[in-house]
């Protein structure tokens, strides 16, 4: 029983991070920077003048924005809903043993 | 030989023998003659964005190491020329991975390739929106090579130009007349030779990469 609950908790914390990437823009990609733009009137020229800046922002992605083996691989939809699956498959195959 | 023609013949000769001259487009902004444009963020912020939209994924980017100059002739649009440079290390698509997998080898190589540029040629196909002793506006289409990944390939973009002579709003900003040229235009990766990681471009990076600059410069110099 222990188990089964560990499996179905996994599961479920799968939910929020798949909530947040949705809501997050759905990114193939962490990304760890937002684009940025002010458009401001030019008296000289005529029309708006635009600036672009580059701002920290998080937005989770599905896969990590890293290549390097380092714990933000963790900050991502796939790598900790792999773990979680994982633990879920474990949790289920303990169950069914102890019950045998 | 009659007297008659002996004057069509020396008329013809002299029509001959005189250089033909062309006659560009006058821009009539009050100032004539060659104007040497150079870029410079004191007068407006030099910016290119550059969009890859592909099924899997919309790469959005800007890039702002640019420098060049160009010479806008008033007297002859048509023979407008300059160099425009774009500095790859600066090109951001706002993550890091994917800014360093661009700058890679597979993609714009930029230790063997640091700058993309475009020559400009000359113009055609000039519209003159306005010209006053203030300034103008121009539509036209620029020619000219195209350099990325060490390919030249020429380009013909549209460009919007206006023409901004001295004035004391001008001077708060920076000295000289001012110039502001904006164009849009795509690039075909494969026209550059630029074939990336296999099985990205087409799904994760589009086949054409659409950019929209806006070219702020003046003729004082940076």
């Amino acid at each position: 029983m222990k188990w089964k609950a560990v499996s179905i908790l996994s599961l479920v914390l799968i939910i929020p991070l798949v909530v947040m990437w949705l809501v997050q823009g759905r990114n193939i990609y962490t990304k760890d920077k937002v684009q940025v733009s002010t458009k401001v009137k030019d008296e000289i020229f005529g029309g708006e003048s635009e600036k672009i800046e580059w701002v920290e922002k998080f937005q989770l992605g599905l896969l990590p924005g890293v290549d390097e083996p380092s714990p933000k691989v963790l900050l991502s939809v796939s790598v900790p809903s792999g773990i979680l699956v994982a633990i879920a498959i474990f949790g289920l195959w303990k169950d069914k043993r102890s019950k045998l | 030989m009659k007297l008659s023609h002996i004057a069509w013949l020396t008329a013809l000769s002299v029509t001959l023998s005189s250089p033909l001259v062309y006659s560009g487009t006058q821009f009539k902004v009050g100032a004539q003659g060659k104007k040497n444009i150079t870029l410079t963020n004191k007068v407006g912020e030099n910016l290119i964005k550059f969009l890859s939209a592909a099924p899997l994924e919309e790469i959005k980017g800007t890039t702002s190491g640019i420098s060049g100059s160009f010479v806008l002739d008033l007297d002859n649009l048509e023979a407008t020329n300059g160099k425009i440079s774009i500095d790859v290390e600066s090109m951001n698509t706002g993550l890091n991975k994917r800014d360093s997998h661009m700058k890679g080898k597979e993609w714009l190589d930029v230790k063997k390739f640091p700058e993309i540029v475009y020559e400009i040629e000359g113009l055609s196909d000039i519209q003159i929106i306005r010209a006053d002793n203030n300034g103008g506006e121009i539509k036209a289409m620029a020619t000219g090579n195209f350099i990325m990944h060490g390919v030249t390939k020429q380009i013909k973009a549209p460009i919007t130009l206006k023409f901004v002579r001295e004035s004391d709003a001008t001077k708060k900003r920076a000295a000289g007349d001012f110039a502001l040229v904006q164009t849009s235009f795509k690039v075909a990766l494969k026209d550059f030779n630029v074939k990336g990681t296999a099985g990205i471009v087409g799904s994760k990076v589009g086949e054409s990469i659409d950019i929209d600059a806006n070219f702020y410069g003046s003729t004082a110099g940076q």
